[in-house]
């Protein structure tokens, strides 16, 4: 963990694409934090879109630029100076792959953590492909907001690939009218996208989710508040 | 230049503060950081019902009742039922008013109070009213920090009975020495008199400025060109009848008037900034011809009439503007947010507090010109935050709202993200920008922490 001052904090930030980026994560990290005794809160910040990292790290956001990946230097540059005056403890970052290659990625944010704002602890969850591959590694969530799901889609479905992530999810929930929206594109699609995510996020369990990705993400994160709290607490001790 | 406000007993205004107050200043120096000002482009923004436009209606208010005397000024409200209804909580307490202004030609601050009463059939009158000036010397009054400032009182009024001094000078060699009046009408504020007729310099200032302040609705035309003769038939007869109208009026609908005005007045002057407004149009080419033939379209008429408001030569020292955005396309709205820019660096002693919800408006401002408002649902008469809105706390209570606002400077991460370089729309859409309220039952911070959207 980066050099900072650990104890009582226990504010994070967490950085998100779009409105059904932030349903998913919000749904995955109630019964995480509510399972700890310390008190956590967490504030979403949505952005609209990915965008692109800017090629100049030091340089100020373009006017009106509004993509997650576009205003993150800044972003965390702002986060660091904060760091002495409120209760943030870390700031996490969720996105999609996309077509990117997620191990390059997440290279990339790394070390745009350690460039811009190495003391500031920063958690990186990256969805292969999308973040629905999250949702559709949960089948009892899916079940308990479409009790009518197609399983047998589910099923073919192989975790964590790059094959359409959320055209398998739409093919399950909607069954042939899905079609339709696959026409459609987007911003159709991302609309739809928010209202699975509102239906299905109240239903997640961090610790049923079968995604390697969003293990790898989850152990991290854990290991990051797990730290939090037992730095607080020998602060606490005389 | 309003400095600040606290509006009591006003509709959703139960007890609700806004910049800095006299008594932020006179008090001894606080161990909390100082209450920001409202700066001469101030822009309120926050969900519906939250109150922001209740805030432009009650100072619109101030200034008719200052002109007009408050039954008028009553009657002209916006809220329906009129006065009477005005008082959501208390039908017994008083609407107070106080103000702090900065008038352009009197170079101290000045402290003006107001509290309305109404009579058994809900007419209004005027219960208390004072004025204050509020000072310190030439060396510490140029930083606002409390402590050093001192207050001399120009007139008290309770009812009927009104002290009024009778020289001011702030540096006395003895004690002010007060006159008593007694008040033959409660109907108009004392102000009004002595506005027009005091030799107390500061009073005629205060009055000149709040009756200049300046409310505007102009609203978008929807009807079709050709369908609009009946409209273009008003505008002719008021340019042949109406003759030179020095500003436009709230709906804009006098704009051929003033524009005869200024073109009468200096040719010269009015070709500069008819020059100045076409920069500014996003379709400048054929701009000229169809203004007067009356084809422009509604959006651009409104975009022109925004325009001709801030190329006012004898600008008033306050505007007070709902929505401006609404109905103009995107870059409309930047061009007139740059134009609102330069008019304020133009004109020092010039304010514009506006509301809108527009991202491209907010890109255009820095945080401490934004006021974020939302609306609290308090436990009433107890006075409680009510901690479930749907649970009185008691048979005798009940739930209200009330308006709060807070300055978007002092929001969390705001002041760092807007010295990064993040704008001030992305903020908004990312909640950076909600006045804040934690939902302690999901441990989500958010105006509306509810497990359907967490937006």
């Amino acid at each position: 963990m980066p050099g900072a001052v650990l104890s009582h904090k226990r504010h994070i930030e967490v950085l998100v694409e779009d409105r059904s980026g932030g349903q998913i994560v919000s749904g995955l990290l109630r019964p995480a934090l509510a399972r700890r005794q310390a008190g956590w809160t967490y504030s979403i910040r949505r952005h609209r879109g990915v965008g692109h990292l800017p090629r100049d790290w030091q340089a100020k956001p373009g006017k009106l630029a509004a993509g997650l990946l576009q205003l993150l230097p800044a972003e965390l540059k702002a986060y660091r100076r904060d760091l002495g005056q409120s209760e943030l403890a870390l700031v996490l970052v969720v996105l999609d792959a996309d077509d990117h290659d997620s191990q390059d990625l997440f290279r990339t944010l790394k070390t745009l953590n350690h460039v811009v704002a190495p003391e500031l602890p920063v958690v990186i969850g990256i969805a292969v492909e999308e973040l629905e591959a999250w949702l559709l590694a949960d089948r009892s969530a899916l079940l308990r907001a479409y009790p009518e799901i197609d399983t047998a889609i589910l099923d073919q479905y192989e975790q964590d690939s790059v094959c359409g992530t959320w055209e398998v999810l739409a093919r399950a929930i909607l069954g042939p009218a899905a079609e339709q929206l696959i026409k459609l594109g987007y911003p159709a699609v991302g609309q739809q996208k928010s209202e699975w995510a509102a239906q299905i996020a109240p239903g997640l369990e961090p610790q049923r989710i079968n995604s390697p990705s969003f293990k790898r993400f989850y152990q991290y994160l854990t290991f990051c508040l797990d730290q939090f709290e037992a730095a607080g607490s020998e602060a606490a001790d005389p | 230049m309003l400095l600040g406000l606290h509006i009591r007993n006003y509709a959703i205004l139960k007890d609700f503060r806004m910049g800095l107050l006299a008594q932020d200043l006179l008090g001894p120096a606080p161990a909390a950081p100082k209450t920001a000002a409202l700066t001469p482009l101030t822009l309120l923004i926050g969900p519906n019902g939250s109150g922001k436009s209740t805030v432009l209606n009650a100072l619109t208010f101030i200034s008719r009742m200052l002109k007009n005397g408050a039954a008028k000024a009553a009657e002209d409200l916006e809220q329906s039922g009129g006065f009477g209804s005005l008082r959501q909580y208390d039908l017994t307490a008083p609407v107070g008013f106080e103000l702090l202004i900065k008038t352009a030609d009197y170079p101290n601050l000045l402290a003006y109070r107001l509290v309305l009463d109404a009579d058994a059939e809900q007419r209004p009158f005027v219960a208390a009213e004072s004025c204050r000036v509020i000072y310190a010397s030439a060396a510490d009054a140029a930083q606002v920090e409390p402590g050093i400032w001192r207050e001399q009182l120009l007139f008290n009024c309770q009812l009927r009975s009104c002290q009024l001094l009778q020289t001011l000078d702030l540096a006395p060699a003895a004690a002010p020495v007060y006159e008593d009046l007694s008040l033959n009408d409660l109907k108009r504020p004392v102000l009004s008199a002595l506005g027009q007729v005091s030799t107390l310099m500061p009073l005629r200032s205060l009055y000149h400025e709040i009756t200049r302040w300046y409310c505007s609705k102009i609203e978008i035309d929807q009807t079709q060109f050709g369908a609009r003769s009946g409209h273009q038939q008003v505008f002719r007869q008021q340019l042949q009848t109406g003759g030179g109208h020095h500003h436009l009026n709230e709906d804009a609908s006098n704009l051929f008037n003033v524009l005869t005005y200024l073109m009468n007045r200096d040719p010269e002057d009015y070709k500069k900034r008819m020059e100045q407004i076409l920069d500014c149009m996003p379709d400048r080419t054929s701009l000229d011809r169809d203004l007067f033939d009356q084809r422009i379209s509604g959006s651009e008429e409104k975009l022109f009439a925004l325009l001709l408001l801030l190329q006012d030569p004898a600008p008033r020292p306050l505007l007070l503007l709902e929505n401006p955005d609404i109905g103009l396309y995107h870059n409309m709205v930047e061009n007139w947010a740059a134009a609102l820019r330069t008019y304020s660096l133009k004109n020092a002693n010039c304010q514009v507090i506006m509301t809108s919800h527009n991202s491209f408006l907010l890109d255009s401002l820095a945080a401490q010109e934004v006021w974020s408002f939302r609306r609290q649902s308090i436990s009433w008469p107890a006075d409680r935050p009510a901690a479930d809105p749907r649970q009185a706390a008691s048979q005798a209570d009940t739930i209200r709202p009330a308006a709060q606002a807070i300055n978007c400077a002092t929001l969390p991460h705001v002041a760092a993200m807007t010295a990064e370089g993040v704008g001030l729309g992305a903020l908004l859409y990312a909640g950076f920008l909600d006045a804040p309220a934690t939902n302690p039952a999901t441990g989500e911070t958010g105006t509306s922490a509810t497990t359907r959207g967490t937006d």
